[in-house]
């Protein structure tokens, strides 16, 4: 449980993990102390609930005013992932290129990649399209919870 | 003021501060105490609320002699516990009204 919470904590940005990850931790640990000795109900309830705003604390912070301002185009690095998205862009760009060039040719129109690539294809981007629609639902929550109006705390009262 | 009325777990953060300086893990059980059990801060909430607060002077690292990375104390600023009049004040009001309207309604 400590190495899922762990995992959880390299979710947020690092500028927070410096800040806070041990002291998290810590509180962590200690609640789970409290706990150990109670019902299997009340420990479910207690991870469940800690790593449940550990998962929206990150997506929160991440997408944070700060953050947004703390950007520094010279420190960016793509992800790992990136890679393999441009790959497939490129074969798209590829195909539709050869496509094209069939066309034009007036030759043979069918599909140049096998029925199973095609449907892969598909696939992959109704995945990435459901992925795209509970990210947007997350935020969304995010939002309507008023999650975001602790960053606009002013700091002298108007009397 | 653009931030006020304050968020519940906020604002028992920060009443929770005024008694005296605190740690995280003895923030939550305050407030659960506080609430009677009805808010249960967890851990990223907590400490979503403790940058936030920080970062507007609201409250500030206590120094203690056993300073530990992993157990550090926090307090209320000056300005946290003028915010906090403030608002205490807001809801005073706002419980007077609310009182009268209903005491002239069973009227």
């Amino acid at each position: 449980m400590l190495t899922l919470f762990r995992c959880l904590l390299r979710l947020y940005p690092a500028e927070f993990c410096r800040e806070f990850a041990e002291e998290m931790t810590s509180v962590f640990c200690q609640g789970r102390r409290d706990v150990r000795h109670q019902g299997l109900k009340v420990r479910a309830q207690f991870l469940a609930r800690e790593f449940w705003s550990m998962f929206t604390g990150a997506l929160r912070e991440q997408f944070s005013d700060d953050s947004f301002r703390r950007f520094d185009m010279r420190s960016f690095r793509f992800p790992r992932a990136t890679i393999v998205v441009m790959l497939v862009a490129l074969a798209n760009v590829g195909y539709a290129i050869e496509r094209a060039k069939q066309i034009t040719d007036g030759g043979d129109t069918r599909s140049i990649w096998p029925p199973v690539l095609t449907g892969m294809f598909v696939g992959w981007l109704g995945v990435m399209g459901i992925l795209g629609l509970i990210g947007y639902g997350i935020l969304r929550v995010l939002k309507q919870s008023g999650a975001q109006r602790l960053s606009r705390i002013q700091t002298k009262p108007q009397l | 003021m653009g931030n006020l009325p304050l968020t519940e777990p906020v604002l028992l953060v920060l009443l929770s501060l005024a008694e005296q300086p605190r740690h995280g893990y003895s923030i939550i059980k305050d407030v659960e105490q506080v609430s009677g059990r009805r808010v249960v801060l967890s851990t990223g909430t907590l400490y979503g609320a403790l940058k936030r607060l920080l970062a507007q002077g609201w409250i500030e690292h206590f120094e203690e002699t056993e300073n530990s990375r992993d157990r550090r104390a926090y307090r209320l600023t000056a300005r946290g516990r003028r915010n906090l009049q403030v608002e205490v004040e807001r809801m005073k009001q706002l419980t007077k009204v609310a009182s009268l309207r209903i005491a002239r309604k069973e009227a």
